[in-house]
């Protein structure tokens, strides 16, 4: 297991020096060093690799591992391999809460934007773990999914209800709707990349007592977990994750589910190998998904999101057909 | 009178043959009960023969004729099927559960046939549930529900009925309430009863034939005395047991000893 | 108790429970009410005996503002509601699931993904004529597509939803990327489309959605008895003599179909489709064509009073319908939820 991780740490490696290599303009690996360890002032090349790409590139690197990460720790809580922050509602909280406040508040500090689309992942996470939990032996998964769905339908509404009414702040936000990793500087996203690294970190210890919940949680009552603070801790990381993903890049849909069932393959069930593995291929995805976003139509860009979307929804169709147990 | 059997039918889930050339014929007018141990196709035989899986090989015969080229409303005047934990509709009521039973003998010009009103009431009132006709599905106890999935296959009407498991999860008396119940179906309309039963012991009780499988085989059938003997409940289950004589009933009383080591 | 009679004909037999359809004949009043609401009410307000006199003078001022401005838009809002209230009922009975609605199995998503890219590359040589067509063969195409891929030896409600999520949020993306590489006012006329607005409806669009309409309620009508066995498990449907594939492919293309109409020309309206088939159910027990015409009556008032309170509560602004649909849906649907939970 260690030895697959290790490959992917070293693919997350050539992903992130490709990315800082890769758009309109090429820059060879060479460069992408001296610009890195020893940057002259004056150079073009040095300038855009340490402010643009090298924003856009931690940004997806972190954004990626938060949303595979939140998508696994769902898949767990839940007992649903369809469990994600984007079918469920949670990026869509997230981004209607951000929504209200630009139209409403118009150019509001970048601190309560974030702090908003907390709120919304919260909100959403709330929604949704009362419908999960509430019968937990009948929650089944199409209910679950559905009400997920509708959640996000419902969210959805608001926020476009929301730009029809104030048309001027529609330009402004249609980038947390599209999803981009390139949209804000360094110096606005760093404290929430901080965060999500502090809650990535903080899933380590954690995997022991998520192996024993994903038996089930009165076996895991058994085992001696505690269960209601786990699944409340749970909860909590994954809003931090979400939301702060949504807060960096917007709307970025299909990475938080499709990730951890690739990482699952590579690693196998144990969440300590499973979950880095899922932080390691989101963020390594995510990259990939970005370069390919700035790439392929130039001179102009594909939303990051809408390149997660094209690319997951085929695969997540896949998913569902080779499901043969989806037979009710 | 209807008649149903199977011909060399070979079935099974995706690439597993649960039946292999299975050929059965059942009495006409007779309780039959399939038994056997956890999947041994008793289930997946039952199924076949309500034509909801399709066999790869062989047929089932309805009447003299293959069941799945027969239409299937059709089918349903003949043969009423009772799954294993039916989901009724959120909402029905109990009438109008053993009503949908009249489906198959409705058209689009005919929906409430002065018939379709007798045979709803006749079937309440044969499986007493004619108080609680308005009550809704989901608040009847375990025993109340099972009889009226069993009213509505009444009131289809049909002189063959097929089902699975109709006594699992019901208590003892739960459990003697619809097998006299479908016991006094079989004697009073002559109606054709097939079921799958796990209790040995009732199944002796009821059955005019029982039919054992063992591997997706029939490993023997006959009279309860016949099919239900020391050894061919260890062939069948691989279960050490004493049978003796029922001292009420005279049919024959399985007492199982522990599992046989090393099977 | 219960006050049930049955007709019978010769060959021709009906079981009518009177019941329900009280509260149905209240509800229709209301409709009616509200209807009158929509046609005296706007910017020049009328009492109700001015109105009778603008609807008996088609030609006088007031009668162009309520015959030319005020009615088309009004019965084309409450086709588009009641289509999509029965199409949410119809998909309900089909995945077993009140949580099921149009938008759920890829209709609204293949509408807005063909009509935004109407706005966005096609409108300018061909106006805006055209989009009610490109927006209903949109949502047919999706859903059709949604039910191929579902198949695997015949279709379960649970890969119908999942598949139609899948379906609707690589539509989305796809819409999303349109919106956002097109000029900002596109932007606007789209968002406009999506959140559904039956502004500016006129005759020859009314008669074309009512054609449309009547045609799938033609269909609906035999289609109904089925529709109330759909709920049942596989292996009872099958036990009774329905075929169920059958009879699910065709149910799924109806409702496909209601819905694909009512998007077409009333815009991606949310929450009618999911909100009025559940209070149309608690209004009316049990089912049967009672609770139909409940839903159906719901989702046309639900459209019609959202477009009165769009067009007159923000005097001089004219708000899409659909924003009051959600703002009353919405929370309605969270309550709904939560009561599920218990």
């Amino acid at each position: 297991m260690r030895v697959r991780l290790g490959w992917l740490a070293s693919g997350l490696a050539v992903a992130f020096v490709l990315s800082l290599m890769a758009g309109a303009h090429w820059v060879g690996p060479v460069k992408v060093w001296h610009a890195l360890w020893s940057p002259s002032a004056t150079d073009v090349d040095d300038l855009l690799i340490r402010t643009t790409r090298l924003t856009r590139t931690l940004v997806a690197l972190i954004v990626g591992a938060g949303l595979g990460m939140a998508g696994g720790i769902m898949q767990t809580l839940t007992r649903n391999p369809l469990a994600s922050p984007g079918l469920l509602g949670i990026n869509a909280g997230a981004l209607f809460v951000v929504v209200l406040l630009v139209t409403l508040g118009g150019a509001l500090p970048v601190w309560l934007v974030s702090a908003g689309a907390f709120g919304g992942a919260a909100l959403a996470a709330a929604a949704v773990w009362w419908i999960a939990m509430g019968r937990p032996g009948q929650a089944g998964p199409l209910r679950l999914i559905l009400a997920g769905a509708a959640l996000t339908a419902l969210f959805h509404a608001f926020s476009q209800a929301l730009l029809v009414v104030d048309q001027q702040g529609l330009d402004s936000v249609l980038f947390w709707l599209a999803g981009s990793v390139s949209a804000r500087p360094l110096s606005e996203v760093w404290p929430l990349m901080l965060l999500s690294l502090v809650a990535l970190l903080a899933c380590w210890p954690l995997s022991g007592q998520w192996n024993v919940l994903a038996a089930g949680e009165s076996i895991a009552v058994g085992a001696g977990v505690r269960v209601g603070r786990l699944q409340g801790v749970s909860v909590a990381l994954i809003v931090v994750l979400a939301g702060a993903a949504v807060a960096m890049a917007g709307n970025i849909a299909f990475v938080g589910l499709i990730v951890p069932h690739v990482a699952r393959r590579l690693t196998g069930p144990d969440h300590r190998h499973w979950l880095p593995a899922a932080a390691l291929v989101g963020a390594t995805t995510l990259l990939l998904a970005d370069i390919a976003a700035r790439t392929l139509i130039l001179p102009g860009e594909v939303p990051i999101g809408v390149m997660t979307a094209l690319v997951g929804a085929p695969l997540f169709m896949g998913l569902i057909r080779r499901q043969g147990h989806l037979n009710d | 009178m209807t008649t149903i059997a199977a011909h060399e039918l070979t079935l099974g889930y995706q690439r597993r043959t649960i039946l292999d050339a299975l050929s059965l014929t059942l009495p006409e007018g007779r309780i039959s009960v399939l038994v056997g141990s956890n999947g041994c196709g008793k289930s997946t035989l039952l199924k076949a023969l309500a034509r909801l899986l399709l066999p790869w090989q062989g047929n089932v015969i309805l009447d003299g004729r293959d069941i799945q080229r027969q239409p299937t409303r059709a089918v349903a005047r003949l043969l009423s099927l009772l799954p294993q934990q039916p989901m009724a509709p959120e909402g029905i009521t109990v009438r109008q559960l053993v009503t949908l039973g009249r489906h198959p003998h409705q058209s689009w010009l005919a929906q409430w046939s002065e018939q379709d009103e007798r045979k709803v009431e006749q079937a309440l009132t044969r499986t007493e549930l004619s108080e609680f006709a308005e009550r809704r599905v989901e608040t009847l106890s375990g025993g109340q529900r099972q009889r009226a999935w069993i009213a509505m296959a009444v009131a289809q009407d049909t002189p063959l009925m097929l089902l699975d498991e109709p006594t699992s999860f019901l208590d003892l008396a739960h459990q003697m309430e619809v097998l006299e119940l479908l016991a006094s179906l079989n004697r009073e309309s002559g109606k054709t009863i097939v079921m799958v039963l796990h209790d040995l012991n009732l199944a002796c009780r009821y059955a005019d034939h029982i039919v054992a499988l063992r591997d997706g085989r029939i490993h023997a059938q006959g009279t309860p005395h016949e099919v239900i003997t020391r050894q061919r409940v260890k062939e069948i289950f691989q279960l050490d047991c004493q049978v003796i004589d029922d001292p009420y009933f005279h049919t024959p009383l399985c007492i199982p000893f522990a599992r046989r080591e090393g099977r | 108790m219960i006050e049930t009679g049955a007709l019978r004909i010769g060959g021709f037999s009906r079981v009518f429970v009177w019941r329900p359809w009280r509260r149905v004949a209240i509800a229709s009043l209301l409709l009616g009410l509200a209807i009158g609401a929509c046609l005296s009410l706007g910017k020049v307000p009328l009492a109700p005996l001015e109105l009778a006199a603008a609807l008996s003078a088609p030609g006088s001022d007031l009668g162009l503002i309520v015959w030319q401005l005020r009615l088309p838009r009004t019965l084309l809002g409450a086709m588009a509601g009641g289509a999509l209230a029965l199409s949410g009922w119809l998909l309900q009975q089909v995945v077993r699931n009140p949580l099921a609605s149009p938008d759920t199995l890829g209709v609204t998503g293949g509408a807005s993904a063909a009509a935004v890219g109407y706005l966005a590359f096609l409108a300018g040589t061909f106006g805006s004529a055209w989009l009610p067509l490109a927006a209903a063969s949109g949502s047919l195409t999706a859903v059709g597509l949604v039910y191929a891929l579902s198949w695997q030896q015949g279709v379960t409600p649970l890969r119908l939803v999942l598949m139609g999520i899948g379906l609707s949020a690589m539509l989305a993306a796809v819409t999303m990327f349109m919106l956002a590489s097109s000029p900002l006012s596109t932007t606007l006329s789209a968002y406009v489309w999506l959140t559904g607005s039956v502004y500016g409806g006129n005759w020859t669009e009314v008669s074309q959605l009512a054609s449309w309409f009547v045609s799938a309620l033609l269909v609906m009508v035999p289609l109904t008895r089925f529709a109330l066995l759909a709920p049942l498990d596989d292996a009872l449907a099958v036990g009774i003599g329905v075929r169920v594939q059958l009879l699910r492919g065709a149910l799924t293309l109806l409702a496909a179909g209601l819905a694909g109409i009512a998007v077409a020309w009333g815009g991606a309206i949310a929450f009618v489709g999911l909100v009025a088939p559940h209070l149309a159910r608690r209004l009316v027990r049990g089912p049967g064509a009672a609770q139909i015409v409940m839903a159906g009556v719901i989702g046309s008032a639900m459209v019609v009073l959202a477009d009165l309170l769009g067009r007159t509560l923000f005097l001089p602004l004219d708000l899409p319908a659909g924003i009051f649909v959600a703002a009353v849906g919405a929370p309605f649907f969270l309550g709904l939820l939560i009561r599920q939970v218990r």
